[in-house]
Order: structure tokens, then sequence, then C-alpha cells
């Protein structure tokens, strides 16, 4: 949830940015250079806080062809809040340098890969770094040509850059991150509603914390900054970056609020320079949080995922199941019903024949044996209910389809000790076959081995599939105890069994579905000491019928 | 033409592995007056059905060694024309086709219905002395025709050939008097009255 970011502005991904979209950037820069326009030098737009800097270089994250409208904004800037300060050239001179350094910023960001900022921690410390470099190259060129052509004395470059750094440093990592992240800001926003208790009091910290910084403590004295520290990092805690981000906006206000409504507070540079730290503190820590949350939620997407899988084999399993039941049993109890009619039928006619006796005789015989005939529909029906679908064939590729059914059975408890081995099979391996039908068969061969080697001292699974003469040969051994010799002619008749708790049906089941692919499942000889079978399937359509 | 054929009995020979249908479709059969042999696997009945066995095998599909089809197949392979009706408790589409394509006269579900039963079985064990009629007509045929002497079956090809007796003579380089002769005692030789039955055994010899 916290992780999702917006479609449009995925970084690598550009967009094509609307009037629309220009209009709100140009209204933006202005109104927030305007707002932060505080303790500048000499005047001019170098102040410790710069968001209008975030604010373009998202922009240009976004539409890397937007530069003009940055120089634009720029000027715009210059000229609507702090009038002339110098001649309009050099004015152009700086917007043009300063929109440079932006620009190339931008590029290198989608170069270094900053898609991840704020969801991962390598590319939020790359972000943290760009962000530094940045800040230092436009400090450089934007003081520079302050320096050389305008209004600044060189004995006061050095405050200057400083200023102008910091400004963009704290700009670029406050406002980049949270407009390239907004959606996932804006569902944090329901997040938030979710833990008012946490919101409330994170809140509380950052009004607290700010009242301590400004009204109690020595205005001069930092010492009390720290505290704001405990609101922020709470936030970055419990909700990632995007929520240690809105913290920070909120804390940035505070500060800007406080160094211009009260007198004699520390110069706001100082705080800007604690706010970068607390600034690169929090979006790293957020993003180890984001990160961690990612992960857990990935990893229990997964943990959904084999979930489901594993109920819909072991429901396809229960299926093939039922379905070779309904057949045994009709089979079975349709054999005496057929004699039981002929005995009927017979008696019938010999009654017939037979002159005397009671005369209700021969059509008693007649009614038992329509109702024995009953009996025998009544199962043919059941039977056909449960019949099962017909397979529906298609090519399927072996290693993944392995690899799959081997990693659902893992997944269950009864894997933990043995060693599954898979010969490396060759990756273009298809079977013509149907996907669940084989599922169910290899999951229970793979689990007649498991349960065979369940107990022993060294528990080993082998399997190896091979193609020859149109068919693949998938061959499934254990080391468990073997099939013993009296079962081998009956193994893959229905309810016969040599487990204690077995129903005797999933080798029946197991054929009957190998069969209805066109492939065939036998009892082949153990390397491995213990019980082999063989699923032989056709690699490629069966044309024509076959018998 | 008459052909005097001593007649076999016409048994259907019955395999089924479970006892009690085994012997209820014997009771019932022999009510109906039919002749049954029954047995209990497919191996055994092979081992009793020779070329000279009549009338017709009623099988079981599933069985434990030996299914009724492999039964039916393994016949064919031993040139046992045996007709062959399935029984079974599942009758499912795809081995229906099978065991029709294979030959078997009839697939029977089962419970079967005693009446459809007698129907295919005399039936089958009707078709199956027609087939042993005509094969013993056949063997009658060569038998006669192995006595005629080569010049009597030149005589006998060519006529059936529809040559008249003059062209027959130039072919053979004799006379048409001799060719009489011949047409004569090989007319008598195989018991044929008309040149139509002098055509129809020409036939026979034409199909070896």
């Amino acid at each position: 949830m916290i992780h999702q970011s917006g479609v449009s502005l995925h970084p690598g991904i550009t967009v094509r940015a609307g009037p629309g979209l220009v209009v709100a950037y140009l209204l933006a820069h202005v109104a927030l250079d305007s707002m932060s326009f505080v303790q500048p030098v000499l005047k001019l737009g170098i102040t410790p806080l710069s968001p209008q800097t975030g604010l373009a270089l998202a922009f240009l994250l976004a539409y890397p062809r937007g530069v003009g409208w940055v120089v634009l904004a720029l000027l715009v800037s210059e000229v609507v809040i702090r009038g002339v300060p110098s001649p309009a050239w050099v004015l152009l001179l700086h917007a043009l340098g300063v929109a440079a350094v932006y620009a190339s910023a931008a590029h290198i960001m989608q170069r270094i890969g900053v898609a991840g900022i704020g969801a991962t921690l390598s590319s939020t410390l790359r972000f943290i770094v760009a962000a530094a470099v940045t800040a230092l190259a436009a400090a450089l060129v934007g003081v520079g040509v302050y320096t050389a052509f305008g209004p600044v004395p060189q004995s006061m470059f050095g405050p200057a850059l400083a200023r102008y750094a910091v400004g963009d440093f704290n700009g670029i990592l406050l406002l980049t991150p949270l407009l390239l992240r907004l959606p996932a800001a804006g569902m944090l926003a329901s997040v938030i509603r979710q833990q008012p208790v946490a919101f409330t009091g994170v809140l509380l910290g950052i009004v607290g914390a700010l009242t301590l910084v400004f009204l109690i403590g020595d205005p001069q004295d930092l010492r009390f900054f720290y505290l704001l520290f405990i609101p922020a990092i709470a936030a970055a805690l419990t909700w990632g970056v995007p929520g240690f981000l809105l913290a920070a906006v909120a804390l940035q206000a505070g500060l800007i609020l406080g160094v211009q409504r009260l007198p004699e507070v520390a110069p706001l540079l100082d705080l800007q320079l604690l706010m970068s730290i607390l600034l690169a503190t929090g979006l790293a820590l957020g993003a180890v949080i984001t990160e961690r949350h990612d992960s857990a939620r990935s990893a229990l997407q997964r943990e959904i995922e084999l979930r489901s899988r594993e109920t819909s084999l072991a429901r396809a399993s229960r299926v093939a199941l039922t379905g070779e039941l309904a057949s045994t049993l009709a089979h079975e109890l349709n054999q005496p019903l057929t004699a039981l009619v002929g005995y009927l039928r017979a008696g019938e006619i010999m009654v017939g024949e037979r002159h005397g006796g009671d005369p209700r005789l021969a059509p008693t015989l007649r009614k038992a044996a329509n109702e024995a005939l009953r009996a025998s529909d009544t199962l043919r029906r059941l039977r056909n209910f449960y019949a099962g679908r017909d397979p529906q064939l298609e090519p399927l590729l072996m290693q993944p389809l392995l690899a799959q059914i081997i990693d659902t059975l893992r997944h269950s408890d009864r894997v933990i000790s043995a060693e599954i081995r898979v010969t490396p099979i060759d990756s273009g391996m298809t079977v013509y076959a149907d996907r669940v039908f084989v599922g169910v068969i290899l999951a229970n061969l793979l689990t007649n081995a498991l349960d065979a080697t369940d107990g022993r001292p060294t528990r080993s699974v082998e399997i190896d599939a091979t193609v020859s003469g149109g068919l693949v040969r998938i061959v499934v051994d254990d080391d468990g105890g073997g099939i013993p010799s009296p079962v081998h002619d009956e193994l893959f008749k229905a309810f016969v069994t040599s487990k204690p708790d077995g129903m005797g049906v999933g080798l029946a089941v197991s054929r009957s579905l190998a069969e209805a692919c066109g492939g065939s499942l036998t009892l082949g000889v153990s390397s491995l000491g213990g019980a082999c079978f063989v699923l032989s399937l056709p690699t490629a359509a069966l044309t024509g019928d076959r018998i | 033409m008459t052909l005097s054929v001593t007649e076999p009995i016409h048994k259907v020979w019955l395999v089924d592995d479970d006892a009690a249908v085994r012997d209820a479709l014997r009771l019932l059969l022999e009510l109906r007056g039919l002749v049954v042999e029954s047995f209990d696997s497919a191996e055994a009945a092979l081992s009793a059905i020779g070329v000279d066995s009549r009338g017709c095998v009623l099988t079981d599909l599933r069985m434990p060694q030996m299914t009724g089809l492999e039964l039916m197949f393994e016949l064919r392979k031993r040139s046992i024309a045996l007709p062959v009706v399935v029984l079974t408790a599942h009758g499912d589409v795809s081995t229906t086709r099978a065991a029709l394509r294979g030959g078997a006269v009839d697939f029977l579900e089962k419970p079967v219905d005693e009446d459809i039963l007698a129907d295919v079985l005399s039936y089958a064990i009707s078709e199956d002395a027609r087939v042993y009629q005509r094969r013993l007509e056949t063997d009658a045929r060569w038998a006669r025709i192995g006595a005629l002497t080569p010049r009597e079956r030149q005589v006998l090809t060519l006529l059936g050939r529809g040559k008249q007796n003059r062209e027959i003579a130039v072919e053979l380089s004799i006379s048409p008097r001799t060719v009489e002769v011949y047409k004569a005692r090989m007319m008598e030789k195989l018991g044929c009255d008309t040149l139509a039955d002098v055509v129809r055994m020409s036939l026979t010899l034409e199909s070896a």
C-alpha cells in the first residue's frame, strides 16, 4: 500500500506535461518560494530552505523536457517575490544555470535508478547522495553567478553558498520523494485515519517539540532541536517514508513559522543544517521500514498464493478421487446386481414352465429383478455424475510444472527433513497433457514417496525425466520401504493399499488420469531401494483416436 | 448344387471373472436353449477355443489379467473368426468404439436385458454359421477344383472369362470337339449343371 508508486511518476517513465500540469507547477513554484523566503542573503532568493527546488526536480523527473518551464518559474519567482534585485540578464543567467543543474540532476537520477525512492534503502541512499551533489552544484552555479556578475560581494560567497546548498538539499529531500510518491502519500492518509492514536501522538509530538525548541528552551540554544527527531522518527517507524515525509513537512512548516514570528531565535541556517540531518536520517530509516513492510507483505502474498495453489490441487485431487471411487463402486456393485438380475429372470422362466404353485411367484420375481435393475441404474447415474471432466490437453513445460509441485509440497510440513532431488531436465521438455491431472498425479506420487520415507534416518526422493519415442518418462524414486510384493499385481486397483490409514485410491486415480491424457503409470525398478513409479506422457498431441 | 455339412455344436463361449455373473448368465442362456461353456478368464477361454469352435464369444471387458478386448484381438491373431459380444459394467464411449472397430458384434452394458442378450447372441451365432457355411462351400469347391486335370482347369478358367468353345479351342490349340469333351468332364467333376455354376466355380479359382 505504501509501496505503490504513481503510474505516471515512475522514474524512467516520463509523462507528457499538459498545460494544467505546467500551470500548477508554475503556481506551486512561486508559492513555495514565497512561503520559504525567510532570512535571505541580500534579499536574493538565497534562503536556508528552497522547497521549490524539490518541486522543480520532481517536475523534471516526471517531465524531462520541462527545463524551459523551470527557467520561467525561477524568473517569475524572482520578479514576483523580490522585485528585480539585480539586472535582468543576471537573473536570466542565474535561472538558466540553475535550471541546467536541475535538469542534469534529474537526468542522472533517472540513470542511476531512483525508481525506488522511499521504497528501498539502496535507492533512497543513492537519492540522498544525488540530492547533496545537486544542491552543492546548484549553489556553486547560483551563488557563482550572483558573485561574479551581481550583488553578492566576494566575502559573502561562503555563507551564501552554505545557505543556498542547505536550502536546496532540504527542499529536494523534503518535496521530491513526496511528490514522486504522491499516490502512496495519498493512500497513507487512509492508513493514518485507521490509526488515530498513533497519528495524534505524532502530531502532539511535533507540536510539543516545536514548543520546546522555540518557547521553553533558550531560542539561541539549539539543544532542544533533537527533540524534533522523536515524532519524526516515530512517524518513519510507523508509516515508513510517506509518513515520515508528512511529519517532516509539518516540522519544516513549524520551523519557518517559528523563525518568522518569534524574535531572537537561532539563525534559520543552523536550524536547517540540523533539519538536513533529520531529513536524511528519517528518509533512510523510513526506507528501511517500508522495505521491510513490503517484503513482509510480498511474503504474505506468496504464502496466500501457495495456500490457494495447495487447496486447488487438493480439490482437483479430491474430485478425481471421488470419480474413481464412484466408478469402482459402481463396477463392484454392478457385478452382483447383474448376477442377481440373471438369477431372478432365470427363476421366472423356471416358474413359468411349471404349473401349479402360487401364481404370484413369477410376477414377484419379475418385480425383484426390476428393483435390482433400478439399483444398477442409480449406480450408473452416480458414476456419470462423478465421472469427472474430460482432460484438457495442452502443451506443458515440465521444468516449471515440477518446480511448482515441489514448491507446493515443500510448503506442507511433511517435506521438512526429506531431500527431493530433481535431475536437471531440458528446459524445453514439454508434455501434452492436462495441467491439473498431471499435477494431481505427481503430487500423489511425491506424497507417497515422502510418506514412505517418513521416519527413516535418511530421506531422499529423486525425480528424473527423459524423452524417448514421443513419450516423456517421469521417474519418481524413493529410498523408503518399497512395495511389498504381494501387493504388486493389484497395486493400481482401487482399495488396495499398504498404508495403515490409506484408502488405496491414489494410485488407481493417478493411473486413470494418466490414461485419460494418453499416457500410463507403471511400477519401475527403484535404484534407491524403495518404490519407483514411471509416469509416461505423450510429448505432442496424439493424432486420431487412441485405443 | 448341394453340400452335406455335419453340424458342429453352436456354443456361447462365456468369459467372466465374476463367478456369480458367470453362473447366472449360464443358467439364463441355457434356459433359453443355448449351449454355454464358461471360463473365469480370457486365458482359460483361449486354451479351449480353436479354429473349429462354433458359436460366439460373450466376454466381460474388465478382468484382472487379459481384458475382453485383448481376448478379441488374440482370437483374431489366431485366425479364429468367432463373433465376439462384449459385456461390461463400464460402458464408456472410447472402449466401445475400440471394441466395435476391432470387430466386436455388439457391446452390452451390465446388467443386460436377457431378451436383447438372447437376440444379440442368436444373431452372432447365425452370423458365425453363415460364415462357416460359406467357408465350407469354398473348401468343397476347392476340393473339386483340385480333382480337375490341368486341361480341364484351363477350360474352366477360359469359360469363366466368357470365351466361346471355338475361341478356347484356338487358344489351347485343340479341336472344338475336344474342348466339348473337357468341358463335359469338368462339369461332371465339379457337379455343375449350368454355365452359371461353372462361372461361379471359376470365380473361386480367380479369387485365389
